[in-house]
């Protein structure tokens, strides 16, 4: 609290302040812990009691068994949907998000705001009537079909977010290059797209973290076992008679590590993403 | 390109221009076209075919409730409205509790702030699936961690089946969604609290007002606006989830867990009964327009045109 500058605090407070943070930070940091823990230990230590907290000879055969089974395969399957999808709505939302910002037309307002209500509509409400939509199009069952119906999810997010950004580019250096003879898909390209790059990253992250988890369309759009998501591989693991936890959590592990990666790498963009309130979908 | 394409390519622009001229169409709705359409297409019209599909008989076309009776009248009914409202109000008070007492500490000063703050954001970056996975694995009734601890500190006798018990299994999934979620409130709370006015708080202090009233009377007013968004938002997202209790229960034992999102989901897609699902996608529908109409309120408010 900026008070305490003001505000005396004893030496002892000032400790048991600390320690309350770690504390809770290592009570918040458990569950993760443990995902680790329960990865690395050979499948007759995982059900001991009292639990190992660490493993006493740590192995790897859970992602043995992870890089040899199908498992793999839809690793790449949700590498393959979550960048299309990314790549996509991110080019098709930096074209809705120029024009609400910089241009001045009939609907300008509808439009956005159906968009921004959208952000927060209950997704599962469409489910029967999208899969009827897909099937007509014959995309039931297909990598491309999954693609778009993620565009329920990305487009209201990445548009509006984008909107935003490209809000912050001042009028004149338009007007300037307007007079300068460039034509607008000049300026839009050789202008306008290099001062949004910040934002550009920022909103296919955000792309690409619901992308990378949704479930609800992957478990429903998609019946061959070929295609499936890791999330679908996730979820089936669970409905195997015998629970295999230690695979789980290995898979748990390599499925969140990717997103962790990021976040690491691009904590700013993510950051800057959530006051914006856009965090409030993950 | 031979020069015989290029040419009807460049007619075909030439076209385009004198289309937009004509007819005055500004150069800004052809930006926004192509999002608006795919929204429309994939949202707004399978939106009314819901409305339309549950108003529809079993067998051929035209217009019957018996959807809405059949669903009005259902066990599941009352009960899934209950779990979902116990979620929810249950969720989202946990959710701003835990992330505004979180974001209260973590503003004052302390080592490695910044790294620590970082850390604390893991659980929002954890994918939901995974959420559910862990903590269904931590709430194991044999070897769960969570019994173990219980156990071994002396706070239970015997383990506790906390998934496979219907009064129990909603209220471990809400600890599940408060875990993903706090950082989310903490992080807009922390932002939020950088823009308090650090002379106002000083002031008060000075004249001795105690830390409560301080937070209750200085603090708080401050933060309203961000608070309200945040509320919002988490009531959205808590009554949408479906990943967690999906893969942590798949909305047993016996219905006890059953929201809104996953009984559409078992309705329409494991019971193939399209017409109730619809119906009740209706009612969740009804539901999220009262918060919608809240959502623009409190974003007019915040400055956004709508």
């Amino acid at each position: 609290m900026s008070a305490t500058t003001v505000e005396y605090e004893s030496r002892g407070r000032r400790y048991l302040r600390y320690m309350l943070i770690y504390v809770i930070l290592a009570l918040v940091l458990f569950p993760v812990f443990w995902i680790v823990v329960s990865s690395l230990k050979p499948p007759e230590n995982i059900f001991t009691t009292p639990p190992q907290v660490l493993p006493e000879k740590p192995v790897l055969v859970h992602y043995q068994k992870f890089v040899s089974g199908p498992l793999a395969s839809y690793f790449l399957n949700s590498l393959y949907v979550t960048i299309g999808a990314t790549i996509s709505s991110v080019a098709l939302s930096v074209l809705a998000g120029y024009g609400w910002a910089k241009f001045e037309f009939r609907g300008s307002l509808f439009t956005s705001t159906v968009v921004i209500l959208s952000r927060i509509f209950p997704i599962v409400v469409i489910l029967v009537p999208l899969f009827q939509i897909l099937r007509g199009f014959g995309l039931i069952n297909t990598h491309p079909g999954l693609i778009v119906s993620f565009y329920v999810y990305t487009l209201p997010l990445t548009s509006w977010m984008l909107k935003g950004f490209f809000e912050n580019i001042p009028d004149n250096v338009l007007r300037a290059a307007r007079i300068d003879g460039f034509s607008e898909l000049q300026i839009f390209l050789r202008i306008v797209i290099p001062m949004v790059k910040p934002g550009i990253i920022a909103t296919a992250l955000f792309s690409v973290t619901i992308a990378w988890q949704e479930l609800l369309f992957s478990i429903t759009f998609l019946q061959d076992s070929e295609l499936y998501t890791m999330p679908v591989g996730l979820l089936n693991l669970t409905n195997q008679f015998q629970i295999q936890w230690g695979l789980m959590m290995a898979t748990s592990f390599i499925f969140m590590a990717p997103i962790a990666v990021l976040f690491i790498l691009s904590q700013k963009y993510f950051i800057q993403g959530i006051k914006g309130g856009s965090g409030g979908a993950l | 390109m031979s020069g015989f394409e290029r040419q009807r390519l460049k007619q075909n622009y030439d076209v385009l221009r004198e289309w937009v001229r004509e007819y005055q169409v500004s150069v800004g709705a052809l930006f926004v076209l192509p999002v608006f359409t795919i929204i429309l297409l994939l949202l707004l019209y399978p939106m009314f075919n819901t409305f339309w599909l549950s108003v529809q008989p079993t067998t051929g076309i035209g217009f019957t409730l018996e959807n809405y009776q059949t669903m009005l009248s259902a066990d599941w009914f009352g009960q899934v409205f209950w779990n979902s409202a116990l979620w929810v109000v249950v969720g989202v008070s946990l959710q701003v509790g835990v992330g505004f007492g979180l974001a209260l500490l973590l503003n004052t000063p302390f080592p490695r702030q910044k790294l620590v703050r970082g850390l604390y954001l893991v659980p929002w970056i954890t994918p939901t699936v995974v959420v559910g996975l862990i903590f269904k694995w931590m709430y194991d009734p044999q070897f769960g961690i969570i019994n173990w601890a219980l156990r071994w500190s002396g706070l239970l006798d015997s383990s506790i089946a906390w998934l496979s018990n219907p009064d129990l299994a909603l209220y471990a999934l809400i600890i599940a969604g408060l875990w993903k979620r706090f950082p989310f409130v903490m992080i807009m709370l922390l932002a939020g609290l950088q823009d308090v006015d650090e002379r106002l708080q000083n002031a008060a202090a000075i004249d001795g007002v105690p830390y409560f009233a301080r937070l209750r009377h200085v603090t708080l007013p401050q933060l309203m606006p961000v608070l309200k968004i945040v509320v919002l938002l988490s009531i959205i997202w808590c009554f949408n989830q479906f990943a967690i209790i999906f893969i942590a229960t798949g909305g047993g034992p016996i219905g006890a867990t059953e929201t809104f999102p996953v009984k559409v989901y078992k309705l329409g897609f494991q019971q193939l009964e399209f017409g109730l699902s619809t119906a009740l996608s209706v009612v969740m529908l009804g539901i999220m327009i009262l918060v919608m109409i809240a959502y623009i309120r409190v974003l007019r408010r915040r400055g956004v045109k709508l």
